[in-house]
């Protein structure tokens, strides 16, 4: 009677003990495969430039990964913010595609931008990532 | 003497033996997800910035022709051309191998006026990526132009010299590149030098000039060319339309000469 129960002793001991390191690892696993990363920041080359004469700032794909309409763009001109998405101010051509693609131009018509300071950032809304940050005086330096 | 003995029983071993295998399959798992989910990404960051090494590069070489086209005399420039991505490191795989032509006559200018027409079959150079995750870019040098070029989709990364004097008058400068044989190809990965020599070059004078057509695969850019500030301007009267094979610029006014110039320039991309 008492072999019996040292066995029994012995074979839930041994139940428990993988019972706990499977369920250890469970939870490891979940973990890491549940890791999935953040999309990355999609790599663009913009060029920026005002059109003092008609108050617009032009925002230009020049190369690299197509970005969706909902790409967000934020200008801030005298400390007065503006945030919308590329969509609001690209051509009907060039929406046409549904993506801001290479040699598409966004023209943001600005009030005044003559002698002001303006900040442009371009934000992709994937990857949550500023892809763009810029600030310079209109009708100066780039700072 | 006593002595102590370690009794391992068979359930530790049991026990071990599971985590030993739990262990490895988790290295496993995590080695995979670096493999499937980061490495793509390292190696996609990767092409992106050699693509922005190549529109260096090509800068580079727009600059040499404008130089060697502005002075010319015998003289010869080589610039270096970084073809393909290397592995990366520990993981391995992303490298990239890529290609570098000079397509003979692969252009065609023709200008004309009410009773004549001139056609010039140009030479261009193109570089085209095998990237495996970053979009495929091409740059070309045509014409005197250097072309960005993704998907369907190109700009104008450099333009042509001109001028327009009187309002009338146009003066344009173009380059004929012309391989040497034999030597017009280039594949792979490693760093090629690009080497341009001049030759000659010849004027010509269009009077009263109706129409300039170019012959290209690059429409938009050739576009962006004509539309540029400095065109529109001009005080010239045009009108900019697209072709079946490429596009076509009809002045209005046809009242001055075009003064054209083509520079001759030999080049080689494959050593030797």
């Amino acid at each position: 009677m008492e072999r019996t129960n040292i066995t029994v002793t012995e074979t839930f001991r041994t139940v428990v003990l993988l019972v706990i390191s499977i369920a250890l690892f469970s939870v490891i696993y979940l973990s890491v495969l549940t890791i999935y990363p953040s999309p990355t920041s999609p790599s663009v080359n913009f060029i920026c430039s005002v059109d003092e004469k008609n108050n617009n700032i032009i925002i230009e794909h020049r190369g690299g990964k197509k970005l969706d309409l909902d790409t967000e763009i934020s200008i801030t001109i005298a400390d007065v913010n503006d945030k919308f998405s590329v969509g609001d101010y690209l051509d009907n051509d060039s929406k046409n595609n549904g993506v801001w693609n290479l040699g598409e131009k966004l023209v943001y018509p600005a009030d005044n931008i003559t002698n002001n300071r303006i900040s442009i950032s371009v934000v992709d809304i994937h990857s949550k990532s500023v892809i763009m940050r810029l600030g310079f005086q209109a009708g100066e330096q780039q700072i | 003497m006593l002595k102590i003995r370690k009794i391992i029983k068979p359930d530790d071993a049991v026990v071990k033996i599971i985590v030993i295998i739990l262990v490895i399959g988790l290295i496993i798992i995590v080695t995979g997800i670096i493999q499937s989910v980061y490495v793509p990404q390292w190696i996609e960051q990767k092409e992106a910035d050699h693509m922005n090494e190549v529109s260096y590069q090509f800068s580079q070489i727009k600059q040499s022709l404008d130089i060697l086209s502005v002075i010319e005399q015998k003289n010869a420039i080589s610039i270096y051309l970084t073809l393909g991505t290397s592995d990366i490191p520990i993981f391995g795989g992303g490298r990239t191998y890529d290609y570098l032509n000079i397509l003979p006559e692969n252009c065609v200018l023709e200008v004309s006026n009410d009773t004549d027409s001139y056609s010039f079959s140009l030479g261009t150079v193109k570089y085209s990526s095998k990237n495996s995750y970053f979009i495929d870019q091409s740059y070309i040098l045509e014409a005197g132009a250097l072309i960005l070029s993704q998907s369907k989709e190109s700009i104008l990364n450099g333009k042509p010299f001109f001028s327009v004097s009187d309002f009338t008058n146009l003066s344009l400068s173009i380059i004929n590149i012309s391989g040497l044989e034999g030597k017009t190809i280039a594949g792979g990965y490693g760093t090629y030098s690009f080497y341009m020599e001049y030759l000659n070059s010849n004027s010509y004078i269009i009077e009263k000039f109706k129409f300039i057509n170019i012959t290209t695969n690059y429409q938009n850019a050739w576009s962006i060319f004509f539309d540029s500030s400095n065109f529109r301007n001009s005080g010239l009267s045009y009108e900019i339309k697209n072709t079946s094979d490429g596009i076509s610029v009809e002045f209005n006014n046809s009242l001055g000469n075009l003064f054209l110039k083509i520079v001759e320039i030999s080049a080689q991309i494959a050593p030797g």
